[in-house]
């Protein structure tokens, strides 16, 4: 499990493992920036559903869906990176990926490509890359045209989401 | 030293089938505490440690093998009556079961045993050798016969025992234990005269010299297990003998017993005996398979076991020796297909037997609990389309029925296989029962109180999961009616109750739910400290809790970190019990209730769900979504009028048949924006505790059977148990009723403030 969330490492190590590893990639399309998860991580890709809202859930919590029997939350990635919500459009998607055992989908503007890189173009992610927390970027991809933002996964759903579920069941 | 070297799986069953005996063992010594002669309880004990310490020198489990020997020693001096379990010897049963359990649970994390106390082991040793302990005569195992051992009794052949040093250590447990089980087998040989009692001496036969055989194998002493063999498969099926053959059989049988009295002697001399026993094994297999014997063969009328033992030429000197070689290989030809169809016999018999119970994983029951969950749902959507598709196609009248029986032969299939499958993961509730009398001991012990445990119905079978987290609360519950309910003889005596205290603990079933009492006859509940104690802790205001009903001031005991005791003994009083008691049984969908009666005692009542997975509910819409409600917590639906509905205060409130509940709108409780709301005509009043209040909704769906599905991935989230797919495919949310009427309680006391 913790091998398909490896983001981190392979970009973090690329040094010494030289030019020839490769990512393959997920890429999508989140308030017009594009973004990278590993392909590792990523069960499946749906079309927008109707989701069930939770009350007093956390707000990034958009609602949840039963996945083949299985309730997951799903989250909006706009709202997790501090953006204002946009109108949904027959775009969006719902990407599914497993973190630390949870999972978990996530709403995205769109979805574009599946993407094979050389690990060695990606860098650090620099201070200011975007409009988003530094925190949740495992990297950045220099393509010949544009730039991907590699996501931290278990960042992103684990620092705060899983910290509240703890409190919550303490609470409970 | 640890079960290096073996097989995992053979540790593991060791594991599980000796730890069900060391849990029935730590009940049964209570028991016998109050009936230490009970001859059947005592066996059963023996008989237990007796199957531990077998599998354990198997294993090579020194450490666990001393303590449960020396523990089986004092048990058969009990046994055999030679002695009587006092307090200071079931002092040391109890001891050497919690090591045992100990030993367990290194084995199970592969850590080397703890060696016993040598004191435990003495003292048991000492209790069972009818002597007092540390007056052990310092008698070392016979020297081991050197060189040229002298002739063995009856003419043997001897030849001195020689093991590797692992096995060695554990030969001097060999002899006793051929010896108890002899003792065991010479019963039976007196049993087996009388035809009455064949059956059943046939039985104890077999089941002892099974033991015999199998810790026999284990040292590979081959003159030894000739004779435990043969008297194990003689025993096996002695039962069908008639008269003549017993006669022939119990002369035999008394012979291979001598032998084996005979054979444990030279054990601990540490001298193995061999006898031309040939004949004797062959004849008795002969006559037990129901083959009449040649009259050359048959024993004399009256033969004693000595006599036996001449006739069959196993003592030299007597007078058919000359023509026995022909006579074997007669009889050898005989045996093999005599011993053909026996064993074939043998096998069938002993498979009906296994196939009665077989151990499974529990995952793999969970796994299948999971799928006819999602069989469940399936089902109520078939049916839901069924009724779309009868009212689509009113043209095609037979194609509608065919669809409606169709799904209702599945609905019926899978109900039936829902009760079959939560069946198989239901349990007694003497499973966990049977920890409690050895707790009130120890807890009367250390509080010097006299109590008198009852178990009533301790065969109420609920799931495996709910026994589970059901052990914990009932603990608490006990040990605070030990500490705190029951008072001291002395204090009992002052008020004319008898000195021993009685706690009830008392299982019973109601329909879909299981109701347990813990019930005292102490002191009872001290209203006034209560409510002091209440208000000190801003849980309410002196004025609210004087208008408090008494039961509803005694609910306050299940708020955190609520005790009423100045002094925090070992036993309870930390004050973190019963606020954990009340949460574990709402995890399980559970209600506890306390009444109690000043002077006379305290009553817990807890009422818990069979099971946890899946549930009847009542649906409703709220705005554009549909929750699902537990149907235990709908007491009534309805659609008030006007004037049912006024305000106290700032609340809403609901008036009917003379009741006024508070009223709370789904659209507060679950923060619907004011651009969602609509109208909520219908209002579902709901129970818990025997606190009622009313829900009001947009719209009443209908009942339907739910599968609770876990909420966690989430987060934080309102007042919700789980969710639930619908038979549409969609997701409901299910309301935790009590939840919903403790945040409503919440708005008007104090409480809410202090939990968020």
């Amino acid at each position: 499990m913790n091998e398909n969330l490896s983001i981190t490492d392979k970009s973090g190590t690329q040094g010494e493992h030289g030019g020839d590893d490769q990512l393959q990639l997920v890429t999508f399309e989140v308030a017009g920036e594009e973004f990278a998860v590993d392909i590792l991580a990523v069960q499946e890709i749906n079309r927008m559903m109707a989701l069930t809202r939770v009350p007093q859930s956390p707000p990034e919590v958009e609602g949840v869906i039963n996945l083949r029997g299985k309730i997951i939350p799903v989250l909006d990635l706009r709202k997790r990176f501090g953006l204002d919500a946009s109108e949904r459009t027959e775009h969006n998607r719902i990407v599914v990926v497993e973190v630390h055992g949870r999972v978990i989908g996530f709403i995205v503007d769109r979805v574009h490509e599946v993407l094979r890189i050389p690990s060695s173009i990606v860098e650090p992610a620099p201070q200011m890359v975007c409009s988003i927390n530094s925190e949740f970027i495992a990297g950045v991809g220099k393509l010949e045209d544009r730039l991907l933002i590699l996501l931290d996964l278990s960042r992103l759903f684990d620092a705060r989401t899983v910290d509240e579920t703890q409190t919550a069941s303490v609470a409970a | 030293m640890s079960a290096g070297g073996f097989d995992p799986q053979i540790i593991q069953d060791f594991l599980t089938e000796c730890g069900e005996l060391l849990e029935g063992l730590e009940g049964d010594l209570v028991s016998l505490e109050s009936s230490p002669t009970d001859p059947d309880l005592l066996n059963q004990i023996f008989r237990a440690l007796h199957t531990v310490k077998g599998s354990a020198s198997f294993l090579a489990l020194t450490n666990l093998v001393a303590i449960a020997h020396a523990a089986e020693t004092a048990l058969n001096a009990a046994r055999t009556g030679r002695a009587v379990v006092d307090r200071p010897c079931m002092n040391m049963l109890l001891q050497t079961v919690d090591l045992l359990a100990r030993q367990f649970q290194q084995l199970s994390a592969g850590e080397d045993l703890e060696a016993p106390d040598p004191a435990l082991v003495e003292g048991l040793t000492a209790f069972g050798e009818g002597r007092e302990a540390g007056a052990a005569d310092t008698e070392t195992p016979a020297q081991v016969a050197s060189g040229a051992a002298p002739d063995g009794p009856l003419g043997a052949q001897t030849t001195p025992i020689d093991l590797p040093a692992d096995k060695m250590a554990l030969v001097e447990f060999l002899a006793p234990d051929i010896r108890q089980t002899l003792d065991t087998i010479n019963d039976s040989l007196v049993a087996l005269a009388n035809p009455d009692s064949r059956r059943e001496a046939g039985e104890a036969l077999a089941a002892a010299s099974d033991d015999l055989v199998r810790s026999v194998d284990f040292f590979e002493f081959e003159p030894v297990t000739r004779l435990s063999t043969a008297l194990r498969d003689a025993a096996s099926n002695i039962e069908d003998a008639d008269e003549e053959a017993i006669s022939q059989i119990r002369p035999r049988l008394a012979a291979l017993s001598l032998l084996l009295t005979l054979q444990a002697d030279g054990i601990e001399q540490a001298t193995l005996y061999d006898w031309p026993a040939d004949a004797l094994i062959e004849r008795l297999a002969l006559v037990c398979a129901g083959k009449p014997l040649d009259e050359a063969h048959s024993l004399p009328a009256d033969t004693d076991a000595e006599g036996a033992l001449a006739f069959d030429g196993v003592v030299s000197g007597q007078p058919e020796q000359a023509d026995a070689p022909e006579l074997k290989l007669a009889d050898a030809a005989k045996v093999e297909t005599a011993q053909g169809e026996d064993t074939g016999a043998k096998r069938s018999g002993a498979k009906q037997v296994i196939e009665q119970t077989i151990r499974v994983e529990v995952g793999r029951l969970e796994s299948l609990m999971n799928l006819v969950g999602e069989l469940v749902l399936q089902k109520n959507r078939v049916a839901a389309l069924a009724r779309r598709v009868g009212a689509a196609q009113k043209d095609d009248t037979d194609l509608c029925e065919q669809i409606n029986a169709s799904a209702e032969d599945l609905d019926r299939v899978t109900g039936d296989l829902q009760l079959a499958v939560m069946r198989t993961r239901m349990q007694p509730l003497d499973k966990i029962f049977g920890r409690y009398p050895r707790l009130i001991r120890d807890l009367a012990d250390k509080t010097g109180k006299k109590i008198n445990l009852k178990i009533v119905g301790g065969d109420t079978e609920v799931d495996k999961s709910v026994i589970e987290a059901l052990g914990d609360p009932l603990v608490h519950l006990m040990r605070n009616s030990a500490d705190h309910g029951l008072e001291t003889p002395e204090q009992r005596g002052a008020t004319a109750k008898s000195p021993e205290g009685t706690i009830v603990l008392e299982a019973s079933n109601q329909g879909s739910h299981v109701r347990i009492l813990v019930r005292d006859d102490g002191r009872g509940l001290d209203r006034a400290r209560i409510a002091s104690k209440a208000v000190e802790r801003g849980l309410a205001t002196r004025e609210e809790v004087d208008a408090l009903p008494d039961r509803d001031v005694f609910r306050f005991i299940f708020e955190a970190g609520f005790s009423t005791v100045e002094q925090v003994s070992d036993l309870s009083g930390r004050g973190v019990g019963m606020d954990v008691v009340r949460t574990n049984i709402g995890k399980l969908n559970g209600t506890i209730d306390v009444s109690s009666t000043p002077g006379h005692g305290t009553t817990f009542t807890i009422s818990i769900p069979l099971t946890v997975a899946i549930m009847q509910a009542m649906m409703v819409r709220v705005a554009d979504e549909i929750y699902a409600i537990p149907l235990d917590n709908v007491v009534e639906i309805l659609r008030p009028s006007d004037e049912m509905i006024y305000s106290i205060g700032d609340s809403p409130v609901l008036k009917t048949r003379g009741s006024v509940l508070p009223l709370i709108s789904a659209f507060d409780a679950f923060e619907y924006p004011p651009e969602r709301r609509t109208e909520t005509p219908f209002v579902v009043i709901l129970s818990v505790n025997e606190r009622q209040i009313g829900l009001r909704v947009s719209e009443l769906i209908g009942q339907q059977e739910i599968v609770i599905k876990p909420l966690e991935a989430v987060g934080r989230a309102g007042p919700l148990s789980g969710a639930t797919v619908r038979d549409d495919g969609g997701v409901s949310l299910i309301i935790d009723a009590s939840g919903l009427i403790r945040a409503a309680e919440g708005r008007k006391t104090p409480e809410l403030q202090r939990a968020a």
